[in-house]
């Protein structure tokens, strides 16, 4: 009898049966969206994040610190290549680039030199702006301020002076970085191993740790294990940014979430509260027959179930597609529906509609027959 | 046959006052077993009130009430909404269906919170006031005499000690009315004991007395019959 009276409540009152509901709909909706983004999305912010460059550094633990002929001398220290591939195809990371560095001679000056493999280089470093191409046959990419100063152009030709070789190439492309590399000839890491004597080492490891699952930091302390005589040191200011953006988007998107549950928390109030003032007669008639409070509370209350549980399956639905426009539009990439987030959103539909029902409850119980059901 | 009248209402010195107004200074009263007791008075005399009380739906500010030999008045409304279900049947003027449910389901709501629902036995209670073929019907497609005796229906249900009726035929027309009282006639003659508040004289000379209510107080008690037919 009970399910009998509540479906024929629910159903006599379409229109404040279809007000409530998509009151609660709005709030799921919201709830629904953000959730599934939030899990989804983490992952693709991270790699959108990942634009700003490595967040990572191997080094090699010290430079060579020696005394010779009684003198103190420093010379950088190096990371084995070989040691330094064991890295390659972790999860957590998404991109890595082998560095040389070195000083070679280029008519009588002293220049900089960055040994890398280009097409990792120019994947860690997607802002990299470079004219002409990349270089092949042992050719170079020189730095804006290196063209400047020796007047070079593409395709012409410089001659580099390492210790012990000399490599005639030609500017296949010029750089413009806004850091170092402006001032820098960039060379293959191979060429440039040949060039500086350094045949199988590397200066650095440039990496770009993928900090959906991980830590950076965590991160560092495991490759530091991986790759013996290294450090790892952590570029703050990237690392600290894409943290602090990623807990902004996140902290906005509840915000909003929130925002949106209170609206219709309140909507669901002001919905209940008129069907409760409304109701005031039937309330008394059922009171005056023998109901109880509990009963009358139990019926509202299962009215409320009813319309977040119904708001919480909608929202959940047009949610998940709020979720697929966002994901796709956005960040270029479809959503799946975390199972976490069916009943965490008929979850947070049910429980905003039970505290926005428990005034209009409370009123509902306090109806007294005799007055509610004077003759008129 | 004669048999010695047995109270099922007693009131001792009831009094009902919201606020500074008094509706009722002092009502003692005895109403009997089988009886059909018709309380009579002008607007604002306190009858509705009176029957308010006796039927639990409100508590009396002073006095004592004793329904079916239990003291009911320091009850806790909780308890009054229990032993109101248990003991008592009540009409009102206004019907007071309840709307999206039909007449057979208003009457098995009765049963729903006394004890269990039994369609069979709702569909005959129905059929007894003449409404076979009203089953299925909403209130607001029926007449108002129709919707009244499926109030009374409802009211008779949970067979319950006592059926009070507060104008029950205060909105019908003369037709209705009659059917109606013809009801009310059939209940008095299987020993329910009635109590019944009307404006009516003509329904006042029914029954088997009369209580005169004016502001407050009993001003005549009509006894046309001191003993109940067995």
């Amino acid at each position: 009898m009970f399910w009998r009276i509540l479906r024929k409540s629910l159903t006599t009152r379409k229109n404040h049966f279809a007000v409530a509901v998509i009151a609660v709909t709005m709030g799921a909706l919201l709830v629904a969206a953000t959730c599934t983004i939030s899990l989804n999305i983490k992952d693709k912010i991270s790699r959108e994040l990942r634009a700003y460059g490595p967040n990572l550094s191997i080094l090699p633990i010290t430079d060579a610190i020696g005394r010779e002929n009684g003198a103190v001398f420093a010379s950088k220290g190096y990371l084995m290549q070989q040691d330094a591939n064991s890295i390659i195809g972790d999860p957590d990371i998404l991109h890595m680039s082998l560095v040389l560095e070195g000083s070679i001679n280029v008519n009588n000056q002293m220049v900089s030199v960055k040994g890398v493999k280009f097409e990792d280089a120019k994947q860690i470093h997607p802002w990299w702006k470079l004219t002409g191409g990349i270089p092949e046959n042992n050719n170079v990419v020189i730095g804006q301020e290196i063209a400047k100063k020796f007047n070079l152009s593409l395709n012409q030709p410089i001659v580099l002076s390492g210790n012990k070789t000399t490599l005639d190439a030609k500017v296949a492309g010029i750089i413009e970085t806004g850091g170092d590399e402006d001032s820098q000839i960039l060379l293959d890491l191979d060429t440039a191993q040949n060039l500086l004597g350094a045949i199988g080492k590397v200066s650095r490891i440039d990496i770009s740790v993928l900090s959906t699952n991980v830590a950076v930091e965590n991160k560092g302390l495991e490759l530091e294990k991986k790759v013996p005589g290294s450090r790892a040191k952590v570029v703050q200011q990237v690392a600290h940014a894409e943290k602090q953006l990623l807990g902004k988007i996140q902290a906005l998107m509840y915000f909003v979430t929130l925002g949106v549950l209170v609206v219709s928390l309140l909507s669901i109030a002001g919905t209940m509260t008129t069907t409760v003032l409304q109701r005031r007669k039937e309330i008394g008639t059922m009171k005056a027959i023998g109901a109880s409070n509990k009963e009358i509370a139990k019926l509202f209350l299962a009215e409320a179930t009813v319309f977040g549980v119904i708001g919480g399956l909608l929202g959940l639905l047009l949610g998940y597609g709020l979720a697929q426009v966002i994901g796709i539009t956005v960040f270029s990439t479809s959503v799946v529906l975390p199972i976490i987030v069916v009943p965490l959103t008929i979850g947070c539909a049910c429980i905003v509609t039970w505290i926005a029902s428990s005034k209009p409850v409370l009123q509902a119980v306090s109806v007294e027959p005799a007055i509610t059901l004077r003759g008129e | 046959m004669k048999t010695t009248r047995e109270a099922i209402v007693e009131l001792k010195d009831i009094r009902k006052s919201y606020g500074e107004v008094q509706i009722l200074k002092g009502i003692t009263l005895d109403l009997y077993k089988g009886e059909w007791t018709n309380i009579m008075g002008p607007s604002g005399s306190g009858k509705t009130t009176l029957l308010n009380i006796m039927s639990c739906l409100d508590k009396a500010t002073e006095g004592s009430l004793k329904i079916n030999g239990v003291e009911i008045s320091g009850m806790s409304k909780q308890q009054l909404a229990h032993f109101r279900r248990e003991t008592v049947g009540l009409i009102f003027q206004q019907y007071h269906l309840v709307p999206y449910l039909t007449a057979l389901e208003n009457v098995m709501l009765a049963q729903h919170y006394h004890s269990v629902v039994d369609e069979e036995e709702a569909a005959e209670a129905l059929k007894k006031v003449g409404l076979g073929h009203r089953l299925n019907n909403i209130p607001g497609r029926m007449s108002g005499g129709e919707q009244q005796r499926v109030a009374i229906a409802r009211a008779l249900i949970n067979k319950p000690e006592i059926l009070l009726a507060d104008e029950p035929t205060g909105n019908l027309d003369q037709a209705n009315s009659e059917l109606i009282l013809d009801i009310f006639r059939n209940l008095r003659q299987e020993g329910h004991s009635i109590i019944m508040v009307t404006h009516s004289t003509e329904i006042g000379t029914l029954g088997d007395r009369l209580i005169q209510l004016q502001d407050g107080k009993i001003t005549s008690q009509d006894n046309r019959q001191t003993t109940a037919a067995s």
